[in-house]
């Protein structure tokens, strides 16, 4: 039987303590940056897989703290390349907002296609975080386009747990 | 009922070290700053043989129960801070009176006016003895309230059974029991020179007041390092550099990349997708897991075989420690992605009933054309399938 996930409030208490205690370890994020809201990630079969504590400043995307479904910290991803530098960063709402993101995904999809609401899940791995869009073409050809910040492409393969690295 | 036995003035000292100490190294959580160490209301933890091993300390006022540490008294525990349990509350007087209502409906005779004693009959495992007129009237397991069996214990060595009383002291070996003393005392002593003049409170948990007694680094508890250009510990500056994916499916390609640049072997993503056999940029393709093995060949080949490269099918957190101890990046599979790792951190202690930290510091070429550097991700919640290390031929 699988445990139930934690919730989003749990999973912005663990990327805080996470913060904190130096397992996210990123000063500038800490001082300067603010913790937005979690978002759920979703397996490829629905369930919950986590969650995704991004951390904004200014408007940029700092990083983010992934928490699993069991509540335990799993990693703190900077999109910093150096302490403090924000320039290299991606807007947070190339990752965060879903009106942008569809917008993303058009540019990889037919002008007439229908395009569902962006889901947060992952490609291949937990470790790709990255939204789907299912797309269904005029003749009813159906697709899922992937949005991770500034890219997009259309799914080749299947997005099984684990496949080969790609 | 006996007079309260007070924790000696030394002893609290060490809790107040110990606990502020654990709060500097980030390893206590924010909400322990200036927390109330219930001192007085610390419980002694007997031996079997009588002798006090420690002192289990309630953490927080009233109010906010944060949990209780254990601080040892008994050198042959071979540290002061023996551990903190966080959450679980710990009532001296409430498990009392719990042991004596479970004491009479059992019928132990003279419970009433016994004496009581929190005896650790197996180490950690703590029970409370009912003493009458200095005899055991009955031990009692804390929460369960079994009687602890008398003791039938021949051979010294001999491994304790489950429900087993038996002495942590009169059975620890003589030369373990030498190295335990002396590690206790070493650092025993280093905080008396550091704190020949107590602070004022020793009643509140405060990180602050510790650093500006003892000046010492966050390090003293935690193990990291980082690539650097040497494996010289002066004049250090961190030498790695972050390649995202060019296309979705290239993770390889681009860990590659990362660990050929560092050893300044410097080519295109296309190229090295290329020689991976991952296809074009406008028709690429993953690697497959039969052609694993090829990375190998990669770095080799691409290296003009001054990389001596090679694949690990099952990694440990120690085999990326002493990679990263050599100066040497590695590439990571987990199912389903590829990595490469350029850092390291450990704990050395934990908070009670969670693993010490590992973390790794992961350069990950994930999302395409941008990759995160991911400081730390924590080697316990992950599973790793693969690792690729690559040592420079020497002349």
């Amino acid at each position: 039987m699988t445990a139930a996930a934690v919730s989003g409030d749990e999973a912005r208490r663990v990327a805080a303590r996470a913060l904190a205690s130096g397992m996210a370890d990123d000063e500038f994020a800490r001082a300067c940056g603010r913790l937005l809201d979690p978002l759920r990630i979703h397996a490829p079969d629905g369930r919950t897989a986590g969650w995704m504590v991004p951390i904004e400043l200014d408007g940029a995307l700092l990083g983010f703290v992934q928490v699993q479904a069991d509540g335990k910290f799993h990693r703190y991803a900077a999109f910093q390349r150096r302490p403090g530098a924000t320039e290299g960063c991606p807007a947070a709402a190339a990752w965060l907002d879903e009106a942008t993101i569809t917008d993303r995904a058009r540019t990889v999809t037919g002008p007439s296609d229908r395009l569902s609401p962006p889901v947060l899940t992952y490609d291949a791995s937990p470790d790709r975080l990255a939204w789907a869009i299912r797309v269904v073409s005029p003749e009813g050809k159906r697709s899922t386009v992937f949005v991770a910040g500034d890219s997009a492409w259309t799914s080749v393969a299947s997005t099984m747990r684990d496949g080969p690295p790609g | 009922m006996a007079a309260k036995v007070r924790i000696a003035k030394e002893t609290r000292l060490f809790t107040w070290i110990e606990l502020s100490h654990l709060r500097a190294l980030d390893v206590l959580p924010e909400s322990f700053e200036k927390a109330p160490i219930g001192v007085d209301d610390a419980t002694p933890i007997h031996d079997l043989n009588g002798e006090v091993l420690f002192w289990r300390t309630p953490l927080g006022g009233p109010q906010r129960t944060l949990g209780f540490a254990d601080i040892a008294v008994h050198p042959a525990l071979g540290e002061p801070l023996l551990g903190v349990s966080s959450g679980a509350a710990w009532n001296e007087d409430a498990l009392r009176k719990a042991g004596l209502s479970a004491a009479r409906e059992q019928g132990v005779k003279g419970a009433e006016k016994a004496e009581l004693r929190f005896v650790a009959y197996s180490f950690p495992k703590i029970a409370l003895q009912f003493l009458v007129n200095g005899k055991e009237a009955a031990m009692l397991e804390l929460h369960t309230w079994q009687p602890v069996p008398p003791s039938t214990r021949s051979l010294r060595y001999e491994p304790p059974s489950n429900f087993e009383r038996w002495s942590f002291l009169d059975e620890m070996p003589d030369d373990d029991r030498a190295e335990r003393v002396e590690r206790f005392n070493r650092r025993a002593r280093r905080w008396r020179r550091k704190f020949t003049r107590a602070p004022a409170d020793l009643s509140v948990l405060n990180s602050r007041l510790f650093l500006e007694r003892v000046k010492i680094e966050r390090a003293l508890l935690v193990s990291s390092r980082e690539l650097h250009y040497s494996t010289r510990n002066t004049d250090h500056v961190p030498c790695y550099e972050l390649r995202g994916q060019e296309t979705s499916v290239w993770c390889v390609a681009a860990s590659v990349q990362m660990l050929l640049d560092f050893y300044r072997y410097e080519y295109t993503q296309v190229r090295l997708a290329q020689e991976l056999g991952l296809g074009t940029l406008t028709n690429p393709n993953g690697l497959p897991y039969s052609r694993d093995g090829d990375v190998v060949t990669v770095i080799e080949a691409m290296s003009c075989n001054a990389l001596d490269a090679a694949m690990n099918t099952s990694p440990t957190f120690s085999e990326f420690v002493s990679e990263i101890n050599a100066n040497r990046p590695l590439i990571s599979f987990v199912p389903g992605h590829s990595r490469t790792v350029a850092g390291y951190t450990r704990s050395f202690i934990s908070v009670i009933g969670q693993p010490p930290f590992r973390g790794l510091l992961v350069y990950d070429p994930w999302p395409p054309n941008a990759g995160v550097i991911t400081r730390w991700e924590n080697f316990n919640t992950s599973t790793y399938r693969r690792t690729f290390t690559a040592v420079l031929c020497r002349a």
